[in-house]
């Protein structure tokens, strides 16, 4: 346990004087600041919507070149399923005979009755265009209890976490596996009591302590309440101590740092890709809930505002830790065959 | 002790061996030096007793236990400085000798004596990074002896230093020998192999051509010769006399009694001559 605690001091003191804290801190300070000072709390949007035709006359074909062919769904079913999925979105289904028209509405339950009042008016709007007489019955589904959106700024902070929190700690654990090998340090621990277990299992504590630091710094200015959520704590340490031992198992195939920008801007890059499922859901790729800042992102947005979707919060976090489980393994053996021994 | 037999090395896609049947002894309390050029396999050899390189053919033991069965705790008891020094950089002198004593379990000897010793005691608070070469190999050198090891390596440890600070790290060396700690010493440059070691392997080409002390090897490989260099009528003339030959003794015998030499050398080989001799090859090849 002493050699661990020296090892692990060891690893602090080197990531301290590499600034690596300064700048995890520094660009926490910066997101905290931009999200809480120059974005708005709340901010006047159409939310995305889906739409489908269930009307016996199919009158409404051309609608798709108005709100754009991917809201477009075949049967109801797909609206809601759509909806349930992006928690901004509503849904629009088209129902009834030109004599008796009517429409569903399939809402989230965070809608103001001014954005229904709205909601109500085009759709009949929209029957009456078409030349029907009859008066539009409107039906709401609402998804969830009525609950309040979150803060339009609040709402970007589990992207920053995906986006700042988690690379940095892929960026920081591969640079510190690279600045290791330029400085042969790493023949220092070959030759020593240590170990591999000890040299990984400090460094990930050291990166994912310091990652958390940036990510508790940003909580705390943004939406202090998220301090006291623990499933959110253990959330961010399993996906950056994840990609921390990526970052290290990848890195040691380099032999320096503009070697590892390629792999580091495809992990990179890979990363991001959430981002997009998470800013606009319509557009998701099939397979993305597999990339690991797509569970932070998700789940991270779901604890910090609850929407009565915790299955995202439960798959993620079991993800996260097959990912981790499976890191760990492959990390530690790879830095051990590769790291650990001189070429042969 | 460290007993080596029959030890071969071939690294991956290499046609041949870069260590081929080597076999050597160095006992407790001596210095072994490794001597040879560049590619003649010392750092392999060095490298394979280290457990860096795995054992391929032969067999090491170190205190008769084969270095095969030892675990990480062997390290515990193995000192390795490095010719290239790697420290970490963003550290002070002081700093690094306390990052690398965190990793050892036991006695420590005091890092600070350790510094002052090597002639670091007054930059020990200055950056590892900012320290020239010669400070660097100090470093090193003075790190690998903080755990107190039974067994030290060291790889070149004069390279870069000064002609006094090569003195220093010379009776530094001897010291920890006269401890009883076994020394390998891995070098190129002959004059500190000649001065420190009590046993030299001559390596040529992954083989070792020559296993004895200085004092053996320049015996049986040097000339039984005095050389001497007097004046006549005023021009220098130098004559070589073997002291088997009768004639020449008496003629050695005469010049030494009547004083009438400048210079007088006896002529046994450098180590340089040696493995020149040898193996057709300079050291510095």
């Amino acid at each position: 346990m002493k050699a661990f605690l020296s090892q692990l001091s060891l690893d602090a003191r080197v990531a301290w004087r590499g600034k690596f804290l300064h700048v995890t801190l520094g660009m926490s300070l910066v997101f905290a600041l931009l999200l809480r000072f120059a974005l708005p709390a709340h901010l006047d949007e159409a939310g995305a919507q889906y739409f489908a035709d269930a009307s016996t006359a199919q009158l409404f074909g051309g609608v798709g070149d108005e709100i754009g062919q991917e809201a477009i769904r075949p049967d109801a079913a797909s609206v809601r399923e759509a909806t349930v999925e992006d928690s901004s979105a509503v849904g629009v289904v088209m129902r009834g005979t030109p004599a008796q028209p009517g429409v569903t509405f399939v809402i989230q339950g965070s809608e103001t009755p001014n954005v229904r009042g709205l909601m109500e008016a085009a759709a009949t709007k929209s029957w009456l265009d078409r030349g029907t007489p009859g008066e539009t019955s409107h039906t709401l589904r609402t998804l969830r209890a009525p609950q309040a959106p979150p803060p339009f700024n609040q709402s970007w902070l589990p992207l920053i976490f995906g986006l700042d929190t988690v690379i940095l700690g892929f960026f920081f654990a591969g640079v510190m596996i690279l600045q290791e090998k330029q400085h042969g340090t790493v023949r220092f621990y070959r030759v020593s009591p240590g170990g591999t277990l000890r040299y990984v299992a400090s460094k990930v504590a050291v990166l994912t302590a310091m990652a958390l630091t940036g990510a508790l710094l940003l909580i705390a200015i943004v939406a202090p309440h998220g301090l006291l959520i623990f499933e959110l704590h253990v959330l961010l340490i399993l996906a950056t101590a994840s990609l921390t031992l990526v970052g290290m198992g990848i890195a040691v195939f380099y032999s320096n740092l503009s070697s590892f920008f390629y792999p580091m801007a495809v992990v990179g890059l890979t990363l991001s890709l959430p981002m997009i499922a998470y800013g606009l859901p319509a557009a998701s790729l099939p397979g993305l809930e597999f990339v690991p800042t797509w569970g932070v992102m998700f789940a991270g947005r779901e604890l910090l505002f609850p929407a009565g979707r915790e299955s995202v919060v439960i798959d993620s976090l079991r993800w996260l830790g097959v990912v981790f489980a499976a890191s760990s393994v492959l990390g530690t053996v790879v830095i051990h065959r590769v790291l650990m021994r001189e070429r042969a | 002790m460290i007993e080596i037999q029959n030890l071969t090395f071939t690294y991956a896609g290499a046609d041949s061996p870069a260590v081929r049947d080597v076999g050597a002894t160095a006992a407790t309390g001596t210095i072994f030096g490794l001597l040879g050029p560049s590619g003649a396999g010392k750092s392999t050899i060095q490298n394979i007793l280290i457990k860096l390189l795995p054992m391929q053919q032969g067999s090491v033991r170190f205190d008769g236990v084969e270095l095969a069965t030892q675990g990480r705790e062997f390290f515990q008891q193995v000192g390795v400085s490095f010719e290239h020094p790697n420290l970490f950089p963003k550290l002070t002198g002081l700093e690094n000798m306390h990052a690398f004593a965190g990793l050892y379990t036991g006695p420590m000897r005091d890092a600070a004596s350790l510094l002052d010793s090597v002639g670091l005691g007054a930059s020990k608070d200055k950056l590892a990074g900012d320290y020239s070469k010669g400070m660097k190999q100090r470093l090193v050198f003075a790190r690998s002896l903080l755990h107190d090891p039974r067994f030290l390596f060291l790889d070149e440890p004069t390279s870069g230093l000064d002609p006094a600070t090569v003195e220093i790290i010379i009776e530094l060396i001897r010291a920890e020998r006269d401890k009883g700690k076994t020394i390998i010493l891995t070098t190129h440059d002959m004059r500190v192999a000649d001065a420190l070691c009590d046993v030299i392997g001559l390596l040529h080409d992954g083989k070792l051509v020559a296993c004895d002390s200085p004092r053996e090897l320049k015996l049986a490989h040097g000339q039984h010769a005095v050389k001497l260099e007097r004046r006549e009528n005023g021009k220098l003339i130098a004559e070589t006399l073997f002291p088997e030959s009768e004639t020449d003794r008496a003629r050695l015998a005469a010049l030494c009694g009547a004083a009438d030499f400048e210079t007088m050398h006896s002529q046994e080989a450098t180590l340089a001559d040696i493995f020149i001799k040898l193996t057709g090859q300079g050291l510095a090849a």
